[in-house]
């Protein structure tokens, strides 16, 4: 989908005996890796330009009279190459120990350890001793911008790092340095390594060079436990994977996927787990008294509007919490009819979630023809900075900092939220709104003062939130809920590609998801049999929502699937594309 | 050939003498060395519990160190624990037994140590594969096995415990280098 079927040139080459068409712009190493053959390499990386220092890749063909380098080597018609001989594992040896000449033996401090490729080649194809009797050199460990860190004995200087500012990042701070042995990654005097993408740096290294400050001495990757899933820090959606351990998140790690953001995340969503590990998260459930005196109508009457409401809340249980909110809503819609009632979803909710939630919506307010419904709105966070790096390329950040917007504009816009939002603010100030529901689910949000101070007043709140905030101290009765490392839905970003989340870790205290939570609603007011997984509610919705029609969990997979009918925007071409023109 | 199958080897012709065929200066020569040992030998019992075995040495070329008893963690030759905190021993441990939570550290030689190291005793199952695992000799069992404590909480070895070098203490005293040399 990623591109117009272009036709690929291809010749015919034999890798150890075994006949491949190879496409004539591609090193030959990338084609045996994508056709099963594994060859050890470091600094070859198929979205960075070939650099050819590494020398790990080394194989022999029939066209060269010595062992030639695969990635820097493009097919020739007939040639045949051999990447398991006798001679070619002697080479990789002879390499790897060079590589671990000035290697220190840091494995067991080093927080690459487990999925560091010096490692696993020494293990694999590497000597068992090493020759060197003298003394290792040593270069300098130094912090190279706030989120990196490097470790310069560790560095076998590939200048994948390198390449990557220069190509990638588009500011080119980083540098090799010094001569020889002495061969060190640095910055420029004055110019730290500040870019928003800075952290993939530390991704790509083969080694244990480099680290995103965050991750360094956290634990240990073997006991990472991964999860595929989905950025929710802005409209780009990075393909992720969430590593937890003990039921903690301890990093984000990108995950290829040509058609987001290829193999990089930006620094800002590498550490968007943070709330979900908060302490304070709302992990019960509370409900209180209705606020009483709110009929008056006039809600800026009340006494200091910014100052939160006092909680008179006490603590329930998911079963009494549900029943109260049925309750009360069936108490304003047989006094005040659909018009007393306000649902306020959030750009951050999963596709399922709003389409629960919206059908919930219906259920709960009731129609009576003829007369207003209930008001409705979406919560989304303030637009931030776009970036797009400096040379252009397929990855950039999405100045919407909402997961799910263009979810949220397909599933909810014009079939439930048909006004602006100022029009429910005015609503929710008129003092005839009796029962608003709002979905919060954002960190740090601060909704606008009136919307805030229109709820203080209104009698039944109900707040479906994370963090305590301004929006869980306006509630009568108040839902926890779960963070997207423990929810399962379908995110769409900016560019119109659903992708799925998926849980890593169970939701904190005694919260249940949304998606648990709005079916049970529903089931308990008799429109649905049973609470279905995300899967069965992104079943139901495919089946009701145009857009989404013909997918399903199985189809998006893991990498997502275009689901608007926008014309997709060009693919601008990735680093090595750029590099070669 | 209808009969039984022979299944023993065919014999061969004896090698040794009347005297050894008939087992009986064997079987003395046995009682008198039982013998001697009961009469002139050191016994190699420890009269537990009245007699304490740490106490009495029993084993002075060996000092059952092959025995596994409880852990302690060993300090470096400027009393620093040796431990870099690459949890190498809880990923060995099959009892899951092992908390430990890494923190940075600014020394010259090394960047890392444990904040928190912790050895739940009952949970431990004293196999040694943490001790075996240990890249930098930083844990090791020692023969100590008195087992005995009010709380479960006591049973819960922090670092501080782990760490312990009083002499007097019966896993303390093994912080001395147990392999000489190294």
């Amino acid at each position: 989908m990623s591109a117009p079927a272009k036709t690929v040139e291809t010749v015919k080459i034999k890798v150890n005996g075994k006949e491949l068409d190879a496409p004539k712009d591609q090193p030959v190493l990338q084609t045996c890796l994508d056709n099963g053959i594994y060859i050890p390499h470091y600094c070859y990386h198929p979205a960075l330009s070939i650099s050819g220092n590494c020398r790990m890749c080394l194989c022999t063909a029939s066209n060269a009279p010595k062992a030639v380098i695969s990635c820097a080597t493009f097919p020739a018609e007939g040639a045949e190459y051999t990447t398991e001989s006798e001679e070619v594992k002697k080479l990789r040896e002879i390499i790897l120990e060079f590589l671990l000449i000035n290697h220190p033996l840091d494995c067991p401090v080093c927080d690459q350890a487990g999925e560091c490729d010096l490692q696993e080649f020494s293990f694999r194809f590497g000597k068992d001793d090493s020759r060197f009797e003298e003394e290792k050199n040593y270069r300098h460990t130094k912090k190279l911008g706030t989120n990196v860190r490097l470790y310069g004995n560790r560095c076998i200087v590939c200048t994948r790092c390198v390449r990557f500012c220069e190509e990638i990042a588009g500011d080119a701070e980083l540098c090799v340095r010094e001569r020889g042995d002495s061969n060190i990654i640095d910055t420029f005097p004055g110019i730290p390594l500040e870019n928003p993408i800075s952290g993939c740096v530390a991704d790509i290294c083969p080694v244990g060079a480099l680290f995103v400050d965050d991750f360094v001495h956290k634990t240990r990757v073997f006991f990472l436990e991964s999860t595929t899933s989905v950025c929710n820090m802005c409209a780009t959606g990075c393909s992720i994977n969430v590593d937890t351990w003990q039921g903690e998140v301890q990093r984000l790690r990108p995950r290829h996927n040509p058609d987001v953001n290829d193999y990089w995340m930006c620094d800002r969503g590498r550490v968007g787990y943070k709330y979900s590990g908060a302490a304070e998260r709302l992990s019960r459930y509370e409900v209180g008294p209705a606020r009483a005196g709110s009929s008056a109508g006039d809600g800026k009457a009340k006494a200091g509007p910014t100052d939160p409401p006092r909680s008179t809340r006490a603590p329930s249980d998911f079963g009494k919490a549900l029943a109260a909110v049925s309750d009360r809503a069936e108490r304003v819609r047989r006094e005040h009819g659909p018009g007393a009632f306000a649902f306020v979803a959030s750009a951050w909710m999963s596709v399922e979630e709003m389409f629960l939630f919206r059908r919930l919506a219906t259920t709960l307010a009731g129609a009576v023809p003829g007369e207003a419904g209930p008001a409705t709105g979406i919560l989304a966070v303030a637009d931030g900075e776009a970036w797009t790096p400096r040379v252009g390329g397929a990855f950039k950040i999405d100045s919407d900092r909402n997961p799910n917007r263009k979810g949220a504009e397909m599933l909810l816009l014009g079939s439930f939220i048909s006004e602006p939002f100022s029009v429910l603010l005015d609503r929710l100030e008129s003092g005839a709104i009796k029962f608003a529901w709002v979905v919060g689910g954002i960190p740090d949000f601060s909704p606008m003062d009136r919307f805030r101070d229109a709820l203080g007043a209104i009698s039944n709140v109900v707040v479906t939130d994370i963090l305590p905030g301004p929006l869980s101290e306006r509630a009568t009765i108040l839902l926890p809920a779960a963070s997207f490392v423990e929810k399962d839905g379908v995110f769409v970003n900016g560019r119109g590609w659903a992708q799925r989340c998926r849980a890593a870790l169970p939701p904190p205290g005694e919260t249940r998801t949304e998606l648990d939570l709005f079916q049970e609603l529903l089931r308990r007011a008799g429109e649905r049999e049973r609470v279905l997984s995300a899967q069965g509610v992104y079943a139901e919705l495919a089946a009701e929502v145009g857009a989404f029609a013909d997918t399903s969990y199985k189809t998006l997979g893991a990498l997502g699937a275009r689901v608007t009918d926008d014309e997709p925007a060009e693919r601008e071409p990735t680093g090595r594309e750029a590099a070669k023109r | 050939m209808a009969g039984p199958a022979t299944t023993h080897a065919p014999e061969t012709p004896s090698q040794t003498g009347i005297g050894e065929r008939l087992f009986l200066p064997s079987v003395v020569k046995g009682l008198l060395s039982t013998l001697r040992h009961m009469m002139f030998g050191e016994s190699f019992t420890v009269e537990y519990p009245e007699e304490s075995v740490y106490a009495v040495n029993k084993f002075p070329n060996d000092e059952n160190r092959r025995f596994r008893g409880e852990h302690i963690l060993v300090k470096d030759d400027q009393g620093r624990e040796k431990c870099v905190a690459c949890m190498l021993c809880s990923a060995a441990c099959p009892a899951v037994c092992i908390t430990i939570v890494p923190e940075e550290v600014d020394w010259e030689d090394r960047d890392r140590r444990p904040k928190v190291f912790e050895i739940d005793m009952l949970r431990c199952i004293y196999c040694g594969f943490c001790e075996e695992a240990c890249p930098c000799d930083a844990i090791r069992l020692t023969p100590a096995f008195y087992q005995v404590s009010r709380t479960r909480e006591e049973k819960v070895y922090d670092k501080e415990k782990l760490l312990n070098d009083d002499p007097d203490d019966p896993r303390g005293k093994y912080q001395s280098p147990i392999h000489p040399g190294k």
